[in-house]
Formats: structure tokens, sequence, C-alpha cells
């Protein structure tokens, strides 16, 4: 119990409450739209970012938001170029920023004392006020945007011909789209890692894809399944001395793991009962 | 005297170099049911999405209504080749239904009791009330079908464009959306099918625009729909079913 007397503990749950309200809802639309890798590709951008930030000497976290802002946006239109091959622009820009953040931090290498592997892996200790904040503002930025675009949304990502044909912005809602999730994983990323933090954003999402049949339904589902997983992937962080991203992600698909073998259990027997019933 | 719904001049669309569409002009009037009836390859579904913007235009004027299509948006209504929804969507045929009302609940309000009912009403018509609540996955391709056409429905749009709405359909389906279809037209409605199957045009539409690449003709299924320009619009690969007949039901051989 006496984790909860750290301060800094105290801050992470907190993170992971605000995350486990934005993460569903984000990975939905994610993992709907086929960009469930645009996680991946933003969060390896977002390394660039912040090594350009220590490089310069302005607070990395400025630095990664622009960085992958621009990046979100450029990711739309190379969606454009390459439509047969959408997933060419995401293998491109995942290298590419990768490189660009282990130049960029050979470079600045001793002028800082924060290691890459603190951003590969994430840290809760250095979860700090001014990450809650922003954390706080950007979850009810996007859950604000998410009550008033949700139909927009909804019909955007079912059906984008229709979309356009009943003459919603389809390329604005797209790039704001990404946009915002780039500010979210840049957000994130220092607290999970970048190496996990598209795990945690696509996960809840997509096991809860498989409880729900109504969209609502598996937002709903997938919060609850990104607290119970992040809430207690922390726990074990902490208990266990292991990096919080990674306990997170173990214990997200521990849940998967579960959920599917309890439905196939399920129909398993429902198909006996009825195969029984059948005989007798 | 019948009001002129669609006019289209001069159009031509291309895909990178390769143009697919050329020199195409023709104008729909009111309250017809038209079969757009080519080969594969011919532009069919290419000329529905240029004429409705999803596709550029390389050249050429569209105009619905005498009007431009920005103006006229409320009264098309779209219902696009099965294939191109992702039928795994986590929705289901009655959430697919009402989103053909967005337009006029508004963007940014929810739908009322009224509304519901009016996409189960939709849904009903179509003979799919009892799958209403069912995920879109659950559905055969003829029952997901049913529900696009319910969705058309509830727009209450006054010209239709439909792409292939019959293709891989079972028979009831297929009846089903016929009947709709002629029930569109009896209320004054304009329909725009592409259509693949040459034996019975006759039977389901009265007018017919036969497309290869440009329009080879237009106009009513009596006068149009004959053995010559069915040989002219297929380029002579086809195989004559029952000759002796003068509009003996050609058969494609490719």
């Amino acid at each position: 119990m006496e984790m909860f007397f750290y301060g800094f503990m105290q801050r992470a749950f907190q993170a992971s409450f605000l995350i486990s309200l934005i993460a569903p809802i984000l990975g939905l639309f994610l993992v709907l739209r086929r960009q469930s890798l645009m996680a991946d590709t933003l969060s390896h951008v977002s390394l660039a970012g912040v090594a350009l930030g220590l490089l310069i000497g302005i607070n990395p976290t400025w630095t990664n938001i622009l960085v992958v802002i621009i990046i979100a946006i450029l990711l739309e239109f190379l969606r454009q170029i390459y439509r047969t091959y959408s997933e060419i622009s995401i293998a491109i820009l995942m290298s590419v920023g990768m490189a660009v953040a282990l130049v960029l931090m050979e470079i600045g290498a001793g002028r800082t004392t924060l290691s890459v592997t603190q951003f590969l892996f994430g840290s809760i200790v250095t979860i700090n006020k001014e990450q809650i904040w922003m954390l706080l503002g950007l979850t009810i930025i996007i859950g604000l945007l998410y009550l008033i675009y949700q139909k927009p949304m909804y019909v955007l990502t079912f059906d984008e011909e229709t979309a356009f044909t009943v003459g919603l912005p389809i390329k604005m809602m797209s790039i704001l789209f990404n946009v915002l999730t780039g500010v979210t994983i840049a957000v994130i990323m220092p607290i999970v890692g970048a190496l996990l933090v598209s795990a945690i954003i696509i996960l809840p999402a997509a096991i809860s894809l498989r409880l729900s049949k109504s969209f609502y339904g598996v937002i709903l589902n997938g919060m609850v399944i990104a607290l119970v997983g992040m809430l207690s992937g922390l726990v074990a962080s902490y208990e266990l001395g292991t990096p919080p991203g990674a306990s997170i992600t173990i214990i997200l698909m521990l849940i998967f793991a579960v959920i599917t073998l309890a439905k196939y259990m399920l129909h398993y027997l429902k198909f006996d009962r009825l195969f029984n019933k059948s005989q007798g | 005297m019948t009001e002129q719904v669609l006019t289209v001049e001069n159009l031509a669309a291309a895909y990178r170099k390769n143009t697919v569409l050329h020199d195409i002009h023709f104008t729909v009037n009111a309250g017809s049911l038209t079969g757009i009836v080519g080969p594969n390859g011919a532009g069919k579904s290419t000329l529905i999405k240029t004429i409705l913007g999803l596709h550029p235009a390389l050249s050429g004027k569209v105009s619905f209504f005498q009007s431009t299509y920005e103006k006229a948006k409320r009264k098309i209504g779209y219902v696009p080749q099965r294939g191109s929804v992702d039928w795994d969507f986590p929705t289901t045929a009655l959430d697919v239904v009402t989103m053909g009302l967005y337009g006029q609940i508004g963007w940014f309000k929810w739908p009322s009791r009224f509304h519901k009912a009016k996409a189960y009403e939709s849904l009903e018509k179509m003979g799919m009330a009892d799958y209403a609540n069912r995920q879109i996955s659950q559905l055969s391709g003829g029952q997901q079908q049913r529900v696009f056409l319910a969705r058309a429905l509830v727009q209450n749009a006054e010209i239709y464009f439909m792409d292939e709405p019959l293709a891989g359909v079972d028979a009831a389906t297929e009846r089903a959306i016929m009947a709709i279809l002629k029930e569109l037209k009896a209320a004054g409605k304009t329909v725009m099918v592409v259509h693949h199957d040459l034996q019975t045009v006759r039977d389901y539409f009265d007018h017919v625009l036969l497309l290869n690449r440009t329009v080879i003709q237009y106009g009513k299924t009596d006068h149009v729909f004959t053995k010559e320009n069915i040989a002219r619009t297929y380029g002579g690969n086809m195989r004559w079913m029952g000759v002796e007949n003068q509009d003996g039901l050609p058969s494609i051989q490719q």
C-alpha cells in the first residue's frame, strides 16, 4: 500500500487513468482505419522529436509535439500517394524516424543526463506535474472532439466514399485525427516508452473488438480493459521493478488470451449443449 | 413535361495516364430507371464515381437539377459496391441504416426515437427487420446488400446511383431490390444502376446506357437495347442465344 504515498506513483496512477480514457477511442479508429501501425511510426518519429529538443536545449516535449504533428500531416499525404500500399508510408517514416533519432542522440551525447533507454522503455518515476496537466488537457480535447465528431468520424471510418458524397471534409478530418494521435503519442511516450506506446493505444481496442458488436460497446469495454491493464501493470511494475510499458503490455496480452480462451470455451459449451439436445 | 435531373457534358476521366472515359454526353430525366451496361473495364463504376466527384474528371461538366453538385448534394444518394466497405466493422444493421439519416438529423445531433423508427421501417421494407440488431459481419452477402439499400432508402434522395447492387446476391434479394427500385421509380425518383447481367436488362430497366469508354447509346430500353448496339458495345465478343429471335438474349464470351 505504501506505493500510493509516493508522489510519482500518484502521478503514474493519474496518468494511467487519463490514458485509459483516450487510448480506446484513438485505438478503435486506428484499427478500423487500418492504421494500427501508424501509432508505431509516430512513436519512432517522436523519439527523433525528443532527441531534437535535447540537442538544441528546448523542452523536448514541445519539439516532440511539433515534429510529430508535421509527420502526422505528411502521413496523410503519403497515404494518398500510395493508395494501394498504404503501409509503405509507415515503413518509410518508421525507419527514418528511428534513424534521425539515433543520429541526433549521438551528436548530442554528453550534453544531457537523459538517456535514450529512458525514452525507449519509459519511466514512471519521471512523470511530472506538467505532463499530467497536458494529459488532462488532451483528454478533455479528445473527449470533446469525440462527442462532437463521433457521427462524421463513424461514417468516414465505415465508408469513406459515402462520407465524401454527403459532403464531409474527409481530408481535413483525416489530418486532424492523425495530428491528435500524434500529439497523444508525444505526450504518453515518455511515460510508457516509444517502443510500447502503440501497444497501449491499440491493444485495449483490439481486445474489446472481440467482445462488443456495437461501436460504443467497443469503446466502453476498451476503457475498462485499458484501466484494468494499466493499473495492474503499474502495480506489477512497482512491485517487481519491471519497466511500466512492458508490464502493462504483458498484462493486456494476458487479458486478450483469457478473453479469447473464454470465448472459445463458451462457444464450445453452447455447441455441445445444442448437439446433446438434438441427440436427446 | 419531364424534369432533367442529370446532365453530363463532355466528361472524361483517367487512371494515371490511361483514359478510361472520354466524350461522355447524356441527359437523364426524372423518374427513369436506367441500367448502365457494358463489358468489364468499360468504366461503369468510374462513370458513377466521376459524376459524384469521387474520381477526378479530366474535363467536362456535370449538373444536377440544373444546378451544381454542391447545391444538390442532399438530393443525391449513392450505394457503393458492397466490397468497398468493411463488413467486420463493429456496428449493427440498424446503425448502418441510421447513417443514411445523418444528413437530415444534422451531423452533431443524436438520432431521436423517430429516426430510429424510420430506419427500422426501412429495414422492414427490405425484409431485414429481424436482423436489425445483428452485427453486420454476421449477415450474408445478400442481406448486407439489403442493408445498404435500406440505408439509401431512408436518405430519401431524388436521384440514386447504385454500383452493382445485384452482383452476387441470392434470387430473393434480387427480387426484393428490384421491387424497391421499381417503387422508387413509381414515386418519381431517378435511379441509375450499374448492371452486369444482360439477360435481365429488358425486364428491369426502362432506360439503358450502353457504355464502353464512351456512351455507345443512351435512351429507352426498347430503342437502345438492340443486337447491333450490344455488339457495338461489347466489340463483337458475343455469343447469341436463341438467334432466330431478333431480340435473342445475348451472353458474353470473353
